[in-house]
């Protein structure tokens, strides 16, 4: 069972930190708030998997770790199969005796970032999901492939600059609609499925506490601003998530069974997206007049998006 | 000589803009370090002459995407490294077997596995001979300087059309990433240069796009244009529709081969380098013959006898000449980032097991300082 306490930051800072300090992730990254999160929500073991990514390469600096747990990196895309081999290892043993403390709790973790998730491994992913191992795979989402100079990913929103999908003369960026992960992976009927958001830190953690809980494959898809590429001050990290969830850019929901949807976070005052966009270098040419339509379209998709998700909700289907 | 122009750039980049004046107008890829750069400057390129750049979903995709650009008539290019081609392989095995061309740009990284990403190695050497399982010819070229980034990036789209296989070129972390000026043809003496694909203008109840001689590769015409005709990595008949029969599969696969064995003096290229009155000989290619080239120089200013023989075209590889050279020379030295992958091949070429090797696999580059050494230590 996870841990217990988690009524304030103050007294949730206190855990034991298994996720240390040894890392070389750029200053205002997200990924390791994240990442600091899920590990200290729960007291038991974790056995954790990683896709080549920031994260994968920045907490293992040779001769340094920043994994207080069991973890592994394999390749690029495979975080959700080697995940795979380990929980149905664990199970086969834990039922021969031969694990040497057969009760002690052990939980499954996979990490990959958005290009490993939605990209890359949608198929490793895909296949562990169906095959229904118990196991919790997060994807960091900071749209686009940070780790080898911001490419575009099938994550990265229109409108937004990247190095392969560049804004210019003849383009405007990005023009393909961010792929809806959190829906396709509810396809799968896992038990359960959430985007999450590191500003709203309590609802993160007991989003992590409930997957890690709950028996079956879950998924957590969560925004992670990426200072280097989004193009913002690093101080501004949780700033940035903010306006991301408060102009629903980013809604926090979770889907139970694949059918029961609970929106987690209303913003009380719902702003206008071009304050979020306004805010990172990645959309500036979008202010430009020509290029108005992309916010407005931006601003349509998401106005339809959380009038789905609100109906969604009420008719739990 | 037509005149040539300066250009101050990377290898990645020259490789890209290569493809674009040689006429590629779609390249599908993949982010992989240290080869990005040529998928940002390519999809910076391409829109700007009407061309296509798209960023798959992995490896595997990008050489789909390429494949299926390729069998529409147009030239068709990735590029990527180590880690890419390996996934890519089963794809290549295609390529190859259904006779599609296309260029693919491997800028290699220390391996096995996700190895030294942004480090230098020449490990992919032997890969390049044959990516996949199967039999069959590989055509892999090796830049060894900024200039052949680009130079030899247009030759392999012409080689690829030429002999409808895919053609690799060979660059690596360092000369991918070295920036400086290169001299290289115009863009009009490239658009000359270029020798369109062969199609077949004749009635289309006619077309046998495999029945072709047995020294001569397979006449694909373009998609969409009412030539019909089976596209499978099975063995297959002059019509491409699969078959089992004993004699079109012998002679299908040893077409594969004859269409380039045959051919090889339009492919084979390399440069010398103060040979004539040498007596040691040095093999090098890529990167590592840069510092070759300069330890010729420190040496020979020290009365040491020395000389470079550097293969452009990799494979097929220049046995004749190497076995020529292997006569000639009694002190033979090979120099690779690798640990003697083309050596084995130097081996076979001349015959002779006592050849000596300096070989590097931690990820930096020759100094001319390890080669200058190694000579003194072994001559």
């Amino acid at each position: 069972m996870a841990i217990t306490s988690i009524k304030n930051l103050k007294e949730f800072s206190t855990n034991n930190d298994r996720f240390e300090g040894a890392h070389t992730l750029c200053p205002g990254c997200a990924h390791s708030m994240i990442v600091r999160e899920l590990m200290n929500c729960t007291d038991d073991n974790l056995v954790m998997t990683a896709n080549t990514g920031c994260l994968e390469v920045s907490t293992a600096v040779y001769p340094f770790t920043t994994w207080d747990t069991s973890w592994m990196h394999i390749g690029f895309e495979n975080a959700a199969s080697s995940v795979t081999g380990s929980e149905v290892m664990h199970r086969v043993r834990k039922k021969k005796g031969t694990l040497p403390d057969p009760d002690a709790p052990v939980k499954f973790v996979a990490w990959g970032g958005d290009g490993s998730t939605f990209d890359i491994g949608f198929q490793w992913l895909s296949g562990a999901m169906e095959r229904g191992h118990n196991f919790v795979y997060v994807c960091l989402d900071n749209e686009n492939y940070a780790n080898t100079g911001g490419q575009r990913s099938s994550a990265t929103p229109i409108g937004s600059t990247t190095s392969t999908a560049p804004a210019g003369t003849h383009s405007y960026g990005e023009k393909q609609k961010k792929k809806d992960i959190v829906a396709i992976m509810a396809a799968h009927d896992a038990p359960y499925v959430a985007q999450l958001a590191p500003n709203k830190w309590k609802i993160m953690a007991k989003g992590f506490q409930k997957a890690l809980d709950t028996e079956g494959p879950c998924f957590i898809n969560t925004v992670s601003p990426c200072c280097t590429e989004w193009r913002f001050d690093p101080k501004d990290t949780i700033t940035i998530t903010d306006l991301a969830t408060d102009s629903l850019m980013f809604p926090v929901y979770e889907i139970i069974n694949g059918h029961e949807l609970n929106i987690l976070y209303r913003p009380k005052n719902v702003l206008k997206v071009e304050d979020y966009l306004g805010a990172q270098g990645r959309y500036k040419h979008l202010f430009k007049a020509e290029n108005k339509h992309v916010i407005d379209k931006i601003q349509k998709d998401i106005n339809e998006y959380w009038d789905m998700l609100q109906r969604r909700e009420e008719a739990r289907i | 000589m037509s005149e040539l122009r300066e250009i101050v750039s990377t290898g990645n980049e020259l490789s890209a803009l290569a493809g674009v004046d040689a006429g590629c107008t779609f390249f599908a890829g993949y982010p992989l370090t240290p080869s990005s750069e040529v998928m940002h400057s390519i999809s910076d390129y391409l829109p700007k002459v009407g061309g296509t750049c798209i960023q798959m979903e992995d490896e595997i995709g990008a050489i789909c995407a390429v494949i299926g650009a390729g069998m529409a008539g147009v030239r068709t290019m990735t590029g990527t490294s180590g880690p890419g081609m390996s996934l890519k392989a089963e794809n290549l095995g295609l390529a190859q077997m259904a006779e599609v061309p296309l260029v693919c740009v491997n800028v290699m990284r220390g391996g096995p596995s996700t190895g030294l990403p942004t480090r230098v190695s020449q490990g992919d050497i032997a890969q390049a001979k044959t990516p996949s399982h199967g039999d069959y010819k590989s055509i892999t070229l090796c830049a060894g300087n900024l200039a052949e980034c680009y130079t030899e990036t247009v030759r392999a789209f012409n080689l690829a059309d030429r002999f409808m296989q895919p053609v690799f070129v060979l660059l690596d972390e360092t000369i991918g990433h070295m920036h400086g000026k290169a001299m290289v043809p115009t863009v009009e003496d490239v658009k000359k240069g270029i020798v369109p694909r062969k199609i077949f203008d004749g009635a289309p109840e006619d077309y046998r796009p495999y029945g072709v001689e047995q020294d001569e590769p397979a006449v694909l015409n373009p998609m969409f244009e009412g030539y019909r005709y089976h596209f499978t990595g099975l063995h297959h008949d002059g019509k491409g529709f699969p078959t089992e029969e004993i004699e079109t599969c012998r002679k299908l696969i040893e077409r594969l081969f004859k269409k380039v064995e045959d051919y090889q003096d339009e492919i084979e290229s390399n440069e010398e380098y103060l040979l004539e009155d040498a007596d040691i000989l040095i093999i090098g290619y890529g990167s590592s013959s840069l510092a070759v080239k300069e330890a010729v120089d420190v040496l020979r200013a020290d009365g040491v006898k020395v000389g470079m023989f550097r293969p452009i075209t990799l494979w097929p590889s220049p046995e004749k000449r190497m076995y020529d050279l292997g006569q000639k020379f009694k002190n033979i030295l090979t120099v690779e980032l690798n640990q003697g992958q083309y050596l084995e091949e130097v081996q076979r070429a001349t015959g002779r097991l006592d050849i000596n090797k300096l070989t590097k696999t931690n990820g930096r580059p020759f100094s001319p300082q390890d080669i200058i050494d190694k000579v003194k230590e072994v001559f």
